[in-house]
């Protein structure tokens, strides 16, 4: 059985006016469709068609000599964790459990936020950021190239933010900062990433 | 006497000491075409002012400042060149490494990238512009122009993530050129780099590079990397490119760049 996309949460202009209709329909539509029709057609037929989506990334990434497959599988995962970290009038601040590991792991949310955008800002070329917690509830944030997922260390992201240039070039052009800013303050669904958190120190 | 002696002496040796310590500084190759606009319609306006006046620049302008922070960190540089910089990238110490390979290789490439580029309306851009001693090396290595632009296409449209597809000179004279491509602003000049994925060609010098970052088309083209590689080869000047093989065959790598 091929994979199919789950739905975006919201709708393309939902997140107007800090990421536009036009950017959610190429990095929807065009970028996170493709990925899963290439994986679609490079996995028919094989066993990966009866794993699960992580799955297939752990598989594929074949303990550090990724098979063709993992590119296309991990930007699947990667995306979809992405959508479902935004929401329309996101941003604010994270409360309870969540905001007393932030302050612990870094001393405060103003802090976290700044290594969070430093990460993004020194992953030179494509790539992602990432809010990674452990068992115990300690967090840290981490960076990765291209496709690469903190799932393939074994470790639980709670929070994504894409910063290969097709996240922001029609918006905001080179401005990778300004963006970062905009995910940061406008977009962050921080509810998901406390139910992410909850189910990692689970 | 021996006063104006001393001083003769005193400023010769003030001027030796400020030449040990001159800074080197890279600058922007200037674009050999009218303006932003000159490439219309193949590549828009807007592409090429931020493409060249703020990545471009920007690489250059975060280069030269590593460069100042390292001589003055009192490191004595082992090439006052950009492209002696690059070659002996591995060699650098942490942080100029990373520096260099990231910024001075954003400065090379597009160097490269831009003077090899012309209007869609020049003569330049046709096949007719080979040199006959570019040609000859494409009939070795390729045997046809149409092959060599249907393998580079097909590299540059591989590419996962950001990177460049580049037509190199090997030195071989048996098979002169031949198709690589690099991640980031690496390049095949850097050789293997510790920590990378072997490229394929490492060393070769490249004369033909095709930026496959997102920011060289999603303005125009969104995601649709195909289209843009169409019209990159209706700017793609085969003019510059044969000058940049005979300057790769008489060691003048630098020229390419400046």
């Amino acid at each position: 059985m091929p994979f199919t996309l789950p739905p975006l949460p919201y709708a393309m202009d939902a997140l107007e006016p800090h990421m536009s209709k036009r950017t959610l329909e190429f990095h929807y539509g065009k970028h996170h469709q493709a990925y899963l029709d290439n994986m679609n057609k490079q996995i028919a037929g094989s066993e990966l068609e009866a794993k699960t989506l992580e799955g297939v990334v752990l598989s594929s990434w074949n303990n550090g000599s990724p098979t063709p497959v993992f590119n296309n599988a991990a930007q699947v995962w990667n995306h979809t964790f992405f959508w479902e970290n935004m929401k329309p009038n996101g941003g604010g601040a994270p409360s309870g459990k969540l905001a007393d590991a932030i302050n612990a792991s870094f001393g405060s949310l103003d802090e976290f936020k700044a290594q969070f955008k430093n990460a993004g800002a020194t992953q030179f070329g494509s790539g992602w950021a990432w809010l990674v917690a452990d068992k115990a509830g300690k967090l840290t944030v981490e960076k990765t190239p291209n496709a690469v997922t903190p799932l393939v260390e074994g470790k639980t992201p709670i929070l994504t933010m894409d910063v290969w240039e097709h996240a922001y070039y029609l918006d905001v052009q080179n401005r990778r900062p300004d963006y970062m800013n905009t995910f940061v303050e406008k977009l962050i669904d921080w509810e998901a990433v406390a139910k992410r958190f909850e189910v990692a120190t689970a | 006497m021996a006063f104006q002696q001393s001083i003769k002496i005193l400023c010769c040796v003030l001027l030796a000491a400020s030449a040990a310590h001159a800074q080197v500084q890279v600058k922007q190759a200037a674009l050999p075409y009218a303006g932003f606009k000159a490439l219309e319609p193949r590549i828009d306006a807007r592409t090429m002012e931020l493409h060249y006046g703020t990545h471009y620049a920007g690489y250059v302008k975060n280069l030269n400042a590593g460069l100042t922070d390292a001589t003055a960190s009192g490191l004595k540089l082992p090439a006052t060149d950009l492209t002696g910089l690059i070659r002996s990238v591995k060699s650098l110490p942490a942080p100029l490494n990373t520096t260099v390979r990231n910024q001075g290789g954003g400065a090379w490439n597009h160097g490269l990238y831009f003077k090899h580029l012309a209007p869609p309306a020049s003569p330049s851009v046709q096949a007719a512009a080979i040199s006959p001693q570019l040609k000859a090396a494409i009939t070795l290595s390729f045997r046809t122009v149409e092959n060599v632009t249907a393998e580079l296409t097909a590299a540059a449209g591989k590419v996962f993530g950001s990177g460049w597809a580049w037509l190199c000179y090997t030195g071989n004279s048996g098979v002169p050129l031949a198709i690589t491509t690099t991640p980031n602003q690496d390049n095949p000049l850097m050789g293997n780099l510790p920590g990378a994925p072997a490229v394929k060609h490492a060393g070769c010098t490249p004369i033909l590079g095709i930026d496959v970052w997102e920011h060289a088309y999603y303005l125009k083209h969104g995601p649709k990397r195909p289209e843009y590689l169409a019209d990159f080869w209706k700017v793609l000047s085969w003019q510059a490119v044969s000058a940049n093989y005979a300057a790769a065959l008489a060691g003048n790598v630098a020229a390419m760049v400046a």
